[in-house]
């Protein structure tokens, strides 16, 4: 049975989408004054308007009183993705007054890719975009980012961390157990931390590769941008290849790479020896290597470059772009569809499939899932292999603790892992449907780039596409940003609202607090729950129709 | 904890390396059968070449023809349909390239394989057109492998079954024809295969029988193994270690640990 | 921790593997039969040479290792796992000794591919193969579908009672009735009874395709044992396309989706219990992929524009689907053609169909319902958990022949093993790429051999490396095997290993 939020519910929630909007607003004011700055007008009215439209109703938002502050599993989900929309819808109008999407929807469609961190483009004439726009899409990836980062580290915990509490169990009413503050404590020194680096270190490699001073600090940002958080927009069409310069591109796999290890495990950098023993590092790490590998002697045997350094530095550059889940790229679209051999594009999409760390910036399924699905499997396998077929125990190391892998674990990593990879077909199909002349190989390394967030491109995707294949793209790299269930979640409480909406306004039935939720949580969110049922019982409605 | 028994592998190495070298013997009987048997490929059959490089088939591209575009395609058969035969093709070239070939007239000359699957007005054909059928003859006779066979689905009019009373088999190579008629990538009247419509046929060549010679040194492996086995399996017998139906077993299988 | 094998136990898998080999030497000897009425010598003495490998070998082991040990769970992997690899390998002789094959591996590709009913095939010119050494051929799809094990199970039914585990190593979890042998003997009701009756329509059909009626009788039993047991080979090289004759692919349609169906749920309808067609998790994800591969495939039919008539898009489309749904791999025309004249989204439809496969406890291949249930019936629960957070618990359950509630250990060993296949899929494709062949023919071809089901899309040929042909042999293995049975040999040999037997 489905309870739709109560109000109080939905003013908090339009009071997080207002914070939201109007920070996203006050970015792009600062952005449009800049371009007025350097004399561009019709970029500063374009942002002007993007930005008042987020001020304005972002200050609207801010008036909406709530009297809770409670965060719930649920509230959070809801929350998140109605600020992605609305961060998406608003962001889409400088996009689409710059003059450079033919329709609408493909400035829709941009403003998603930057805010899932994707960095497929359908911008017609980018190499004559205006630079504040271009640093403009930067935003949003930082935005989409850091924004992503905070709700996977609080909000969606138990999706992205996979620890015991991996569905939202609790009815959806257990509270957050880290405050967001000291979250953002954290995601600010080590994202802050990245951006600062990358600025450096890519504003040097780009002066030293002759980039002319007027251009630099555009450039500088967006590529920063795009690397640092696995986003993957480029400041021009060939992308990272325009630079010729094997400097940034070593700066660039570093960023990358930093994007998309977990906050964890830059925080605890220091503990090496946790680190190395973490399932999701190792993952991660042979993940890696593997598809870097694959690329190298998939285009070694393919002949796609003759020299050993071309071969080295495309081949390892496009491999850490995949597996990170940035899709910055060496090459042209073109080129990789046509040149790049069978091997070194399966590598590619294998790598786009595993994706990067969870509780990092970067998306796809995670080398988490994949570690503990393959726990799962030696386990397994060591069940058929003991005498009597007995079950045994299997433990791993996440973020320093050792845990015990359950059924549930493997499940709930298998849901996604299989939910994205029966995906993949279908936007795989759409695009053969959409442009005959799509080869298989194209259309499913194109699929996977979408669904994981990664952003290569390999020219599948265009603005030329049928509308339906457009929007199914955008909903698929929202699904796959927000990893499925949240997005579920969102949709039932819309319908809930929808159903029920006549109850708004009542505010939340108060009932005698009957049983305790059946909880599967560790001992930790069990004593939050506990506490949570004991302090908030008048107000916690019970599941429907059990009173 | 008690001792542990010998390693039961290594005391009985001897043993082992016996059964080994048996099973090695055998192999090699098998390969060196294989190897000796009789090679008699059957006489090439001379035709006259193909003819992949006319004009129109180079100027008919590979390319899969989208519906939006099959009105104009419908229009270059129905010029093509008035067209002179092209000549002869052969099957994998039709196979290659099935929409350039659609409803064009062509020569095909091939062997007849199978049965003859007689319908009301003709029969189907499977006429293949591979190196069994056209060079060496059927593989039992010979060791000249050279893959999978290819042909094409070909229906004859009933005037022309008279020539195709010997279908080929395991031992002997059919009736080759050449057949001039229409092929149609997806033949309504077939559901939708791929067929070549003859509307004429000829006999190029009477069936022949092929691997006629027996293969001897395989017959001395078969009666040796057969004896190995047949002591393999009274030794087992005597031992009461086996049961062979109908005989009595001498003495119980003793309870082992 | 790992069992440490001992003596006993290398005597007890030896013993039943030599019971198995003496059951395919038997099974072996029904095409000596025909060939003897045939007067074929070669024939003959290939066949007598095979029979007599196989029961030597047979007797040897089961005099030498003779034993009244009981079999546990492990044994009965091992024996099952090395069951098939062994019993291929002899089989394999009278084939390699009709001289249709380009070398040993070749023999023993067809021999692994028959008796896992998978029909993909390196024979060489199949149009001029014998009578004897045709029926051989697909008479080990019939051993293979119906079990190995299960002939063996019921030639020696007094084989102590935990013979079980064999079957279970078969990948036939589904106990109908209690009795182990009585289920044995049931699967062998079935099939005999679907024999006759299938073998009799295929030959009247035959005869009105215009076949006489001792060649109706031959194409009959063939095409039925590789229709029921979703096996794929034909007897002649152009498949089911040689017989022009609807009411032949009607019958075929009609066994193929037969041998898709578990034995469960032949037992079901023999006892009338039509009900379950509706309501089984099975049949109702069997019904719903089928759709919609289906519809994939009539669409990219469509769109490519390779038929136009309803007609040919369901004797080509659909027939083919289903052949490739149900794990048989029937060809309706040319392989060629996939390539060629079919467009991209259409095959990309077969190939999907293949990897879903059919039911569990089937002749067929492929992921299989049963898993595509259980983890679609999982991932709609978390689904509906997501969508409704407010309600407690969810509860998912699943109507197998029995409804019960699904578990987390049913879910994780279902999305286990499809993972192990989509793996497989991948780690196939990459093996066809690096022997140079595109990736959508390369990972057609691959999910073709580890499905069991036969499609070949022109990537396998006799021309290719070796190690090709390995993977694709070992991928058949692996499938039919349903990986654990397999993994369970390789544990078995590494525990052997490190205890120094």
């Amino acid at each position: 049975m489905l309870l739709p939020p109560s109000a109080d519910d939905l003013r908090a929630t339009a009071r997080t989408i207002g914070r939201v909007l109007a920070v996203q607003g006050a970015v792009t004011g600062v952005l449009a004054i800049a371009a007025l700055l350097t004399g561009d007008v019709d970029s500063a009215s374009a942002l002007a308007c993007g930005a008042a439209l987020g001020i304005g109703f972002g200050a609207l938002g801010r008036t909406v009183k709530a009297r809770t502050r409670r965060l719930t599993w649920t509230r959070g989900v809801v929350a998140g993705v109605a600020s992605l929309v609305a961060v998406a819808l608003v962001a889409s109008v400088p996009l689409w007054l710059s003059g450079h999407y033919a329709a609408w929807i493909d400035a829709l469609f941009d403003a998603v890719s930057g805010l899932t961190t994707t960095g497929l483009t359908l911008v017609s004439d980018l190499d004559h975009l205006s630079p504040t726009l271009v640093v403009f899409r930067g935003t949003l990836e930082v935005a989409g980012g850091v924004g992503f980062l905070m709700l996977a580290l609080s909000l969606l915990k138990s999706l992205a961390m996979m620890g015991s509490t991996m569905e939202p169990g609790h009815g959806g009413r257990e509270r957050i157990i880290r405050a967001p503050t000291m979250l953002w404590r954290e995601v600010r020194t080590v994202v802050g931390a990245l951006l600062v680096a990358g600025i450096v270190g890519v504003a040097g490699s780009l002066a030293l590769a002759g980039v002319p001073l007027a251009a630099l600090p555009a450039t500088t940002l967006a590529l920063t941008a795009s690397a640092a958080t696995t986003g993957g927009f480029a400041p021009l069409t060939p992308s990272v290849g325009v630079y010729h310069s094997a400097l940034l591109e070593a700066v660039l796999v570093v960023l990358m790479l930093g994007g998309a290890v977990s906050v964890w495990a830059h925080l605890h950098a220091q503990r090496l020896d946790q680190v190395r023993k973490d399932l999701d590092a190792r993952v991660f790490v042979a993940t890696l290597v593997a598809v870097v590998g694959g690329a190298v002697v998939g285009l070694a045997q393919a002949g796609t470059f003759s020299q050993v350094e071309a071969l080295v530095r495309h081949g390892a550059f496009l491999a850490v772009a995949s597996v990170t889940t940035s899709g910055l790229s060496t090459v042209s679209p073109r080129l990789l569809a046509t040149d790049f051999g069978a091997l070194a594009t399966s590598a590619l999409i294998f790598g786009m499939v595993v994706g990067g760390m969870s509780g990092s910036m970067a998306s796809g399924p995670k080398s988490l899932r994949v570690g503990l699905l393959l726990k799962g499997l030696v386990g397994e396998v060591r069940r058929v292999l003991s005498p009597d077929n007995t079950v045994q125990a299997s433990w791993f190391s996440h973020q320093g603790r050792r845990e015990r892998l359950t059924d549930a674990h493997v499940r709930s990593a298998a849901t996604i892992l299989l939910l994205t990879l029966a995906a993949i077909p279908v936007a795989a199909l759409a695009l053969l449907w959409s442009d005959p002349s799509v080869g298989l190989s194209q259309a499913i390394f194109a699929a996977s780039s979408i669904i994981s967030n990664v952003g290569l491109d390999i020219g599948a995707l265009r603005p030329s596409d049928p509308a339906a294949t457009r929007l199914l793209a955008t909903a698929l790299m929202v699904l796959g940003r927000l990893e499925w269930l949240a997005v579920f979640a969102f949709v039932g409480t819309l319908v809930a609202l929808v159903r029920d909406g006549r109850r708004l306004g009542r505010g939340p039935r108060r009932r005698r607090h009957h049983a305790r939720p059946r909880s599967s949580g560790s001992p930790g969110d069990r004593v939050a729950l506990s506490r949570d049922v004991t302090s908030d019982a008048s107000s916690t409605r019970t599941p429907g129709g059990t009173a | 904890m008690k001792p542990r028994p010998r390693p039961w592998l290594r005391s009985h190495l001897v043993e082992l390396a016996l059964f080994l070298v048996v099973v090695l013997v055998a192999s090699a009987g098998i390969v060196w059968a294989r190897w000796a048997a009789p090679d008699e490929p059957l006489e090439r059959i001379a035709i006259g070449a193909a003819q992949p490089d006319d004009a129109r088939i180079r100027a008919i591209t590979c390319e899969r023809t989208l519906p939006d575009a099959v009105d104009a395609a419908e229009e270059e058969a129905e010029e093509e349909a008035a067209a002179p035969p092209l000549g002869r093709v052969q099957s994998s070239e039709v196979l290659a390239c099935p929409d350039a070939f659609d409803q064009v007239v062509v020569d095909y000359v091939g062997e007849v394989v199978g049965d003859v699957l007689r319908r009301d007005g003709g029969a189907w054909l499977l006429v293949n057109d591979d190196a069994y059928a056209l060079e060496s003859g059927p593989l039992a006779a010979h060791d000249a492998h050279d893959g999978a066979n290819q042909g094409l689905a070909v229906w004859l009019p009933t005037e022309f079954l008279d020539l195709v009373d010997e279908p080929g088999n395991a031992s002997r190579r059919g009736d080759v024809i050449e057949v001039v008629g229409r092929i149609h990538r997806a033949d309504p009247l077939d559901g939708g295969g791929l067929t070549l419509r003859a509307s004429s046929a000829e006999l190029v060549r009477d069936a022949e029988p092929a691997g006629a010679a027996i293969n001897r040194p395989q017959a001395l492996v078969a009666v040796l193994m057969t004896l190995a086995a047949f002591a393999v399996v009274a030794w087992g017998h005597r031992n009461g270690r086996l049961s062979v139906p109908g005989l009595r077993t001498r003495r119980r299988l003793s309870k082992r640990r | 921790m790992l069992f440490r094998p001992d003596r006993d136990d290398l005597r007890i898998i030896g013993y039943y593997i030599g019971k198995v080999l003496v059951g395919l030497a038997a099974v072996m000897a029904v095409p000596l039969v025909v060939a003897v009425l045939q007067g074929a010598l070669d024939d003959v003495t290939a066949l007598v040479c095979g029979i007599s490998a196989t029961a030597g070998l047979g007797a040897f082991l089961h005099a030498r290792l003779v034993t009244t040990k009981s079999l546990d769970w492990s044994h009965g992997m091992v024996i099952v796992a090395l069951s098939w690899l062994v019993g291929s390998a002899m089989v394999a002789i009278p084939l390699y000794l009709s001289g249709h094959f380009g070398s040993w591996l070749d023999a023993w590709f067809d021999a692994m591919s028959g008796l896992t009913t998978s029909g993909l095939s390196l024979l060489q010119d199949l149009d001029h193969l014998s009578v004897p050494m045709n029926l051989l051929r697909h008479l080990t799809h019939f051993v293979g579908g119906q079990g190995i094990m299960l002939v063996v199970l019921t030639v020696m039914a007094s084989s102590g009672a935990r013979v079980s585990t064999l079957y279970v190593g078969e990948g036939r979890d589904d106990r109908i009735v209690p009795s182990i042998v009585a289920t044995s003997k049931f699967i062998w009701l079935v099939a005999t009874t679907w024999l006759v009756a299938g073998t009799a329509a295929l030959w009247a059909t035959g005869l009105v395709a215009g076949l006489s009626p001792g060649r109706a009788l031959f194409h009959g039993v063939n095409i039925f044992m590789a229709a029921f047991d979703t096996g794929g080979f034909a007897p002649y090289s152009t498949s089911m396309a040689y017989y022009h004759s609807v009411s032949m692919e009607v019958v075929v349609l009609v066994l193929m989706v037969a041998g898709t169906l578990s034995f469960g749920m032949h037992w079901e309808l023999w006892r009338g219990r039509a009900r379950q067609l509706v309501d089984n998790i099975e049949m109702r994800s069997l019904g719903v992929t089928a759709l919609v591969t289906g519809g994939i495939v009539v669409f990219g039919l469509v769109r490519a524009g390779t038929f136009d008539t309803t007609t040919a898009l369901w004797r080509k489309g659909v027939m083919t689907l289903v052949s490739a749904h149900t794990g048989t791999g029937f060809a309706f025309n040319a392989s060629t053609l996939y390539v060629t004249d079919w467009g991209l989204i259409a095959p990309a439809g077969i190939v999907i169909a293949m990897a879903l496969g059919g039911m569990a406890s089937s002749t067929a291949g492929g992921i299989k319902a049963m898993r595509v249930g259980t983890a679609a019936t999982s991932i709609l629960r978390d689904v509906r958990r997501a969508v409704q957070p407010d309600a407690a618990v969810v509860v998912a359950s699943t109507t197998g022949r029995s409804r019960r509630v699904l578990e987390d250990d049913a879910v994780r060993s279902a999305v286990t093993v499809t993972v192990l296949y989509l793996l497989t899929f991948l780690v196939g494709a990459v093996a066809g790429v690096l022997a140079d062949f595109s990736l959508d023919q390369a990972l057609f071809e691959s999910t073709s051999a580890t499905a069991n089901v036969g499609l070949s899309s022109g990537v396998l040929a006799w021309s290719n490396p070796v190690p090709l042909k390995l993977v694709y042999l070992v991928q058949m293995w692996l499938g039919r095997l349903e990986f654990m049975t397999a993994f369970a040999l390789v544990g078995f040999v590494y525990a052997a290993a490190r205890a120094k037997v």
